[in-house]
C-alpha cells in the first residue's frame, strides 16, 4: 500500500516538473522575443510563415473532411434519435454545444498532433543529430528563438485558423443535412447555431484551443531538442511527443468541459 | 580573470585563447586533459591526442570547448578574454559572433541551400557596412569554388564540399577566433579553403585545428607557420562537476 503510494507521488512530482519544464520552455520562447528583438527578426516572420503553412494550409483538407462528416452525424443523429432536438433551434444547439465546442477543438486538435507535432519533433530531433542546432549557437543564433519560437506561434495561430475552419464546414455540412433530411429549414438552423454562440461561450472556446494548442506544440519543441545525439532517440521522442500530447489535450479539453459544465458558467442546452 | 575585455598573454600580445593548466574536457563520458596554452592573434594552434587516441573521438569535445559550446569539467577557458561560463546568455552570443566553427561533419541546415548556409549568420547578424548577405556568400563561395553548388541542398554535395561550405559560412563574420575540427581538404600543395583560412589568421584571427588522432604531414605543415601542438590526454584523476551545451 505505502508503496503503491510512494509510486503514485512520484508520478506526481514527475508530472508537475515536466509541466514546469513545459512552463519554462515557453516562457523562454516568448522572452526570446524580446531579448533577440535585434536577431534577424524577418527570418523569424518567414519561419513562423512557413510554420502556418504547414500546419495550417496543408491541414486545411483533412480538418474539412472531418468537419464534414462530424457535422453531417451529428445533424442525422439529432434528427432520427434525439427527437426533442428535431427541430432548429435545437439541432442549432448540438451543433455548437457538440461540434464546435468539444468535437471540433479535440479533432482538429488530433489532426495537427498527427500532422505537426510529430513532424515538429522530428525535424528538430534530426536538427540535433545532424549538429545543425550546435552550428546555430556558435553562430551566436538562438535555436530557441529561430526554431521554437517560429513554431509555437506558427502552430498556434495556425489551429486557431483550422478551428474556424472545421466549425463552419460542420455547420454547413449540418445545415445541408437537415435540409435534406427533414422538414427543418437551413436557414433556422443557421440561425440556432448564431444564437447559441454567446461571446462567453466564443471566449472559453478560444482560451481552450489556444492553451491547449500551445500544450501540444510546446511538448513537440521540447521533446524535438532534447534529442542528444544518437539517431535512435528520435523515434521515441516523436512517440513521447505524440502521446503526451494527444493525452495532455483529452485531459485539458474534459477537464474544461465538465468543469464548465459543473459551474453552469456556460449551459449549451440553454437556460437551466 | 578579467571580464570584458582583453587579457594580455605574457608575450605582451591579446591572449585570444587562454586555457588554465589541467583543463578537463568530457570525451564521451571520461574525462581527458588538454595541456596549459594561451595563444595570441595570427597564433596557429592544433590540439591533438598525446599518443594514441584509443579510437575515441576527441577532436568534436575539444572543438566544442574551444568554441565556447561545452564547458570545461575542471579548469578554466578565456575565449577573446572572458570566460564564457560567467557571461551571460545574450554576452555569450555576442561573443560567439566572434568565433568561427567548422564542424566536422553535420552543421549544414538541411532545410535551406548552400547559400542560404553560408549566408544565413550575416542575414541575422547583418555585415559591416551594410553589405548584402546573399551576394557576400555568392562571393565567398564563387572564392571556394563552389559558385556551382550555390543552390544545392547539403545532401546532395560531397563530404568535402560540404566542409568548405562550413568554412566559408565560418569566415563570413570575419572571426577573431576559428576552430576547425579536422582537416577537411587539406593537402601539403594547399587548398582554396586553407588558402582562406591562411588569409583570415593572416589578418589577425588566430585559429585552432583540433584532431582525433595524429596527423604528422599537417603537423609539420603547421609548424612551419610557427604554430604550436597542444597535448590533449586522459585525464588521470577522477573529474566531477562541469556543464554542458548552453542553450
Amino acid at each position: 500500500m505505502l508503496s503503491a503510494i510512494d509510486r503514485l507521488g512520484a508520478r506526481l512530482l514527475a508530472g508537475g516538473r515536466y509541466a514546469g519544464f513545459l512552463l519554462a520552455f515557453v516562457y523562454l520562447a516568448f522572452k526570446m522575443l524580446w531579448v533577440g528583438r535585434r536577431q534577424g527578426m524577418p527570418e523569424v516572420v518567414r519561419q513562423t510563415l512557413l510554420q502556418v503553412y504547414f500546419t495550417g494550409v496543408q491541414g486545411i483538407v483533412p480538418v474539412s473532411g472531418l468537419a464534414v462528416v462530424t457535422g453531417v452525424v451529428a445533424v442525422a443523429y439529432g434528427l432520427g434519435v434525439v427527437q426533442p432536438l428535431a427541430a432548429g433551434e435545437g439541432l442549432g444547439r448540438l451543433l455548437v454545444a457538440l461540434v464546435l465546442s468539444e468535437v471540433g477543438p479535440l479533432l482538429t486538435a488530433g489532426v495537427v498532433i498527427v500532422r505537426s507535432v510529430t513532424a515538429i519533433a522530428a525535424e528538430l530531433g534530426v536538427m540535433r543529430v545532424q549538429r545543425e542546432i550546435e552550428a546555430l549557437e556558435v553562430m551566436g543564433i538562438s535555436p530557441i528563438l529561430h526554431l521554437v519560437t517560429p513554431r509555437l506561434l506558427g502552430g498556434l495561430a495556425a489551429l486557431a485558423a483550422l478551428n474556424v475552419v472545421f466549425a463552419a464546414v460542420a455547420v454547413a455540412a449540418g445545415v445541408a443535412t437537415a435540409a435534406w433530411l427533414g422538414p427543418v429549414a437551413p436557414e433556422a438552423v443557421r440561425l440556432a447555431v448564431l444564437s447559441a454562440l454567446s461571446p462567453q461561450q466564443v471566449g472559453l472556446l478560444a482560451a481552450k484551443v489556444a492553451i491547449g494548442g500551445m500544450a501540444v506544440l510546446a511538448m513537440a519543441c521540447y521533446h524535438g531538442m532534447e534529442v542528444e545525439a544518437s539517431p535512435t532517440e528520435v523515434p521515441v521522442a516523436v512517440s513521447r511527443a505524440a502521446l503526451r500530447s494527444l493525452v495532455v489535450l483529452v485531459i485539458w479539453h474534459a477537464s474544461v468541459s465538465l468543469g464548465v459544465l459543473a459551474s453552469g458558467v456556460v449551459w449549451p442546452w440553454g437556460a437551466r | 580573470m578579467a571580464l570584458g575585455g582583453a587579457v594580455t598573454a605574457p608575450s605582451g600580445c591579446a591572449a585570444v585563447l587562454r586555457l588554465s593548466p589541467h583543463v578537463a574536457v568530457a570525451v564521451e563520458g571520461a574525462p581527458w586533459e588538454i595541456e596549459e596554452v594561451e595563444a595570441c592573434a595570427g597564433h596557429w594552434l592544433l590540439f591533438a591526442p598525446a599518443g594514441d587516441s584509443g579510437g575515441v573521438d576527441v577532436a568534436p569535445a575539444v572543438a566544442r570547448l574551444l568554441a565556447t559550446l561545452a564547458a570545461p569539467l575542471r579548469g578554466s577557458v578565456a575565449i577573446l578574454g572572458q570566460d564564457p561560463q560567467r557571461l551571460s546568455y545574450p554576452q555569450v552570443q555576442e561573443l560567439r559572433r566572434r568565433v568561427g566553427l567548422v564542424q566536422g561533419w553535420g552543421g549544414l541546415l538541411s532545410n535551406r541551400s548552400l547559400r542560404e548556409n553560408v549566408a544565413l549568420p550575416a542575414l541575422v547578424h547583418g555585415l559591416p557596412g551594410g553589405a548584402e548577405a546573399g551576394a557576400a556568400a555568392a562571393e565567398m563561395m564563387a572564392r571556394l569554388g563552389l559558385g556551382h553548388l550555390a543552390e544545392a541542398r547539403p545532401h546532395q554535395v560531397d563530404r568535402l564540399s560540404a566542409w568548405r561550405a562550413r568554412v566559408a559560412r565560418a569566415l563570413m563574420l570575419d572571426p577573431a577566433w576559428l576552430v576547425l575540427e579536422g582537416i577537411g581538404d587539406w593537402t601539403p600543395g594547399g587548398s582554396a579553403a586553407w588558402s582562406l583560412l591562411e588569409h583570415a589568421v593572416d589578418r589577425g584571427a588566430a585559429l585552432a585545428v583540433c584532431l582525433s588522432r595524429p596527423a604528422p604531414a599537417f603537423e609539420q605543415w603547421l609548424r612551419g607557420r610557427g604554430g604550436r601542438v597542444v597535448g590533449c590526454r586522459p585525464a588521470a584523476a577522477e573529474v566531477t562537476g562541469g556543464g554542458e551545451v548552453r542553450r
